[in-house]
């Protein structure tokens, strides 16, 4: 990771939303920077063009990693709203402190050990472990189905996520991690704070226990 | 589905071994398929294996069936993240940054017990295998396990093999290939 100048490295992000050309939010300068980003740029080079004070830097950081970390957030709070605020939470902390990224790990795994640490903050707060569900969660839209499609789908993507529901912690976050997001099993293994062959029994378990369920309801 | 002829090489599970590709492997492969991940192997030795083996296509039609359901966040979120950034920034410049101590933790070294676990759980893979040799029953998990854990009590698999476990994240990689190798058959 290209290391900003000592004196930039806590200053870059407060520079990019100081600079109203920067930042405004919408400006065809920024998204144009950003198309260019989306094709070229690696997490860690955007890192350090964000510690620069690159704004469309920072937002294609967010827009990449949202969904991974809602996701992630998710099915360990298990509320929708609670995760997509805790989501938010993580995000603004990360990009503050973004000097203290070393790149040890890799930008995604140090992003989602910071929404662990938040979603224990929050559960912590609302002295409750997870207890509602992820029914709320909207599916991803099909803009082509037609209705009646659409209606079905609904009805199989409730099945699936109540299926999910019924996963042990690990294991819910290990399967949704592989297969929403194509984690290796061994940011998966970080993420849950696991082994990495703890990662993959669970993962596979996760699967097998999924399949007998669905295909009981089906029978 | 594309089964082909049927003398050729059968792997476990009946999976055909002329792709190179076992299910094992192709297995751990299938949830990558659709991202640009660094795969284990070649992506069209993985797509043949899965137009050869009628176990694994099944797995591969499940877990796309799954990823249909994925949540997504609400539309705007990125702008309201900038836009907290921004509130964040333009506040008073005495304000304290935030720098919370947050590091990615590493797993703690194993500690004496930990490496002597480990060396008693090689030792009861090593016993097991050997009385394989010698024509006897291996052990179960279950018991493998038990031995390990220092004679505590093991629930049923069923409620053992599950994240969260006690014992899942303590297993040496051996004891967890064996478990991958039953929850395959």
């Amino acid at each position: 990771m290209p290391e900003p100048p000592a004196s930039d490295a806590g200053q870059g992000i407060k520079r990019a939303f100081n600079d109203p050309g920067r930042l405004a939010i919408n400006s065809p300068e920024r998204h144009r920077t950003m198309e260019f980003g989306q094709t070229a740029h690696s997490d860690e080079v955007l890192v350090g063009q964000a510690l620069n004070g690159d704004g469309a830097a920072v937002e294609l950081l967010v827009r990449r990693h949202e969904g991974v970390v809602f996701r992630f957030l998710l099915g360990i709070l298990g509320d929708p709203d609670q995760a997509a605020d805790c989501a938010q939470d993580t995000f603004v902390r990360a990009l503050s402190s973004l000097a203290s990224f070393r790149g040890d790990s890799a930008f995604r795994t140090w992003l989602l050990a910071i929404a662990r640490n938040e979603a224990r903050g929050a559960l912590r707060k609302s002295g409750r472990r997870r207890e509602s569900s992820m029914d709320d969660a909207p599916p991803i839209e099909d803009p082509t189905a037609d209705p009646e499609r659409s209606a079905i789908r609904a009805t199989e993507v409730a099945r699936v996520r109540k299926a999910m529901e019924r996963l042990p912690e690990k294991q819910r976050l290990s399967v949704a991690l592989r297969i929403f997001d194509g984690l290796s099993f061994r940011e998966v293994a970080e993420a849950t704070d696991s082994t990495e062959g703890a990662a993959r029994v669970n993962y596979h378990h996760g699967i097998r226990r999924l399949r007998e369920w669905l295909n009981e309801q089906e029978g | 589905m594309n089964r082909k002829d049927e003398g050729q090489m059968k792997g476990p599970n009946g999976a055909p071994e002329s792709t190179g590709v076992d299910c094992a492997t192709a297995r751990d492969a299938v949830p990558l398929l659709d991202f640009p991940s660094d795969l284990e192997l070649p992506r069209p030795a993985l797509l043949a294996h899965f137009d050869e083996c009628e176990p694994c296509a099944e797995e591969l039609l499940f877990v796309r069936s799954l990823r249909a359901g994925a949540p997504v966040l609400r539309p705007g979120f990125a702008d309201g993240v900038l836009r907290r950034l921004e509130q964040e920034a333009s506040g008073p410049a005495s304000a304290p940054s935030v720098q919370p101590k947050l590091v990615v933790e590493r797993r703690p070294k194993l500690s004496r017990a930990g490496w002597g676990l480990s060396a008693a759980a090689l030792l009861i893979l090593a016993l097991g295998i050997g009385s394989l040799w010698q024509g006897s029953a291996p052990p179960s998990v279950e018991s493998l396990v038990a031995s390990l854990l220092d004679g505590a009590e093991v629930e049923p698999r069923e409620q053992w093999l599950v994240a969260g476990a006690p014992h899942l994240d303590a297993l040496p990689d051996e004891l967890l290939y064996t478990l991958l190798q039953d929850i395959d058959s």
